[in-house]
């Protein structure tokens, strides 16, 4: 019974401390038959608080932090906005894959297709069309599905394993490739169709950035020749590409050769103050703060 | 500012960064005893944060104590990777406190090495509670709801840990104390 008194008084007394709203001597004179027992635990746990909430991270570690932070928020809630219309059709391809029936009809309907397309394209005398025709149907349910299936695994392991594999990247950037095969004239496209691929090319980009920029070093190397790749079937289709984030840009228009190898602590910054994240519309700083790709 | 956080506004975002970083990152140093680790993982945390937060609800617990199950969890997953690697933390060289005079920094780091020390020796729920406790700046009912105990309950383990912690470092203080005493003179 006395113990769990002492237990009660010590909690309280040491709440008090810890809010400051009493003294240690204060919370003694309230419990003066509890004194002997309390005292020594009281001082001991008051030495403990004082002295654990002395450290403090660096005020530069605070900075960069947040700023990471935020702007790691800000390209989820671009690529959230991007790819608004993901879960649907991630659901209809989960139902797809569990209905034998469902596949079956499915492989009749694209066959009926494709021949009709073929017919249709021959009788007109445009062999060339056809075949386009013939691209595109191929290429939704294979390469696409594929692209989108590859990058969801990446983000997941992104935002929420911390690691990722090399071998992941490698196969989104394999995936990437066969569909640039697929698709051999963009602007041949249906306007749907265009859509649908300048949206998985614009998420994958800020997504490779993503990675380039929270993840380990082991695999930034092939997220950049990924982000390269990226960027040049962009620029071969003429999809405008996403804006980024002002510091983000400022990471991806570095040359990696720039970055002093091994150096996997950042120098500390001069300026020590708390930072304030720069408005988008800044441009980037020229002080000489480490690339993003290289904290640890 | 959690729910504006949970909208993606980027001010609430930033603020609840500086609120909760500087206890997330003494939290993981007190487990830990390693400032870079520390450093490392409270940003992770807060990574982790940012993915989870939309899935964050009132109802199931207080914010703080969803935050520090994302710090337990960091912790208990570094330690599985050191533990593989086989890697052991050396606190002593790593405490540091940048804000600090010479003086007081050699007389914190001894006296939080003697601590470091003295709490490696606790058992799990107790080290927990310290570390949520004294290092995080947790109440009572927030270290309860994190650890999925009652409040009681985490009394009775906080009580047991300051017994402890008295008993081990009162045998160790004088020792520090001396070191202290010689570098100083």
């Amino acid at each position: 019974m006395k113990a769990r008194r002492l237990e009660e008084v010590l909690d309280e007394s040491l709440s008090a401390y810890l809010d400051g709203r009493r003294t240690i001597e204060e919370s003694l004179s309230l419990y003066p038959s509890l004194r002997p027992h309390l005292e020594p635990l009281l001082r001991t746990a008051a030495e403990l608080a004082d002295n654990v909430s002395r450290s403090s991270p660096a005020p530069q570690v605070v900075r960069r932090g947040r700023e990471r932070f935020l702007e790691s928020a800000q390209i989820r809630r671009r690529a959230r906005e991007l790819t608004s219309d993901i879960p649907i059709t991630r659901r209809m391809v989960n139902v797809w894959g569990r209905t034998q029936w469902g596949f079956l009809a499915g492989g009749f309907a694209t066959l009926f297709f494709v021949v009709a397309f073929s017919a249709t394209a021959l009788d007109s005398g445009s062999q060339k069309s056809s075949l386009q025709a013939q691209v595109i149907l191929d290429a939704r349910p294979a390469a696409v599905t594929d692209l989108r299936q590859t990058q969801e695994q990446l983000r997941v392991q992104t935002v929420e394993n911390g690691d990722i594999s090399a071998g992941l990247i490698l196969e989104l950037a394999r995936t990437t490739t066969e569909l640039q095969s697929q698709v051999e004239d963009f602007s041949r496209l249906d306007d749907r169709s265009r859509q649908e691929l300048e949206r998985t090319i614009g998420y994958q980009y800020l997504l490779l950035h993503l990675v380039i920029d929270t993840q380990s070093r082991s695999a930034a190397p092939q997220a950049r020749e990924a982000l390269e790749l990226t960027e040049d079937l962009a620029e071969e289709w003429g999809v405008d590409l996403p804006d980024l984030p002002p510091a983000v840009s400022a990471t991806a228009s570095a040359s990696p050769s720039a970055t002093p190898a091994g150096s996997a602590t950042p120098e500390p910054s001069p300026d020590d103050t708390p930072a304030v994240t720069p408005p988008p519309s800044a441009p980037p700083s020229s002080t000489p703060d480490p690339p993003l790709t290289d904290l640890p | 500012m959690v729910d504006a956080a949970r909208a993606g506004n980027a001010s609430a975002l930033s603020e609840l960064y500086t609120l909760y970083f500087p206890r997330v990152y003494r939290y993981i140093l007190a487990r830990t005893g390693n400032t870079y680790d520390a450093e490392d993982l409270a940003e992770e945390v807060f990574m982790r944060v940012l993915e989870a937060i939309e899935r964050f609800q009132w109802r199931e617990a207080p914010f703080s104590a969803w935050l520090f199950r994302i710090a337990h969890n960091a912790v208990i997953s570094q330690r599985r990777k050191e533990t593989a690697r086989g890697r052991s933390s050396q606190l002593s060289e790593a405490l540091a406190v940048d804000s600090q005079g010479p003086d007081e920094l050699v007389e914190n780091r001894l006296v939080l090495g003697d601590i470091r020390e003295a709490a490696e020796k606790l058992p799990e729920a107790q080290r927990q509670v310290i570390a949520l406790r004294f290092a995080a700046g947790l109440s009572v009912a927030e270290t309860a709801r994190t650890m999925g105990k009652g409040e009681g309950n985490v009394k009775v383990i906080q009580h047991k840990a300051i017994v402890k912690l008295r008993e081990m470092m009162g045998a160790r203080k004088p020792q520090s104390v001396k070191v202290y005493e010689s570098k100083k003179a």
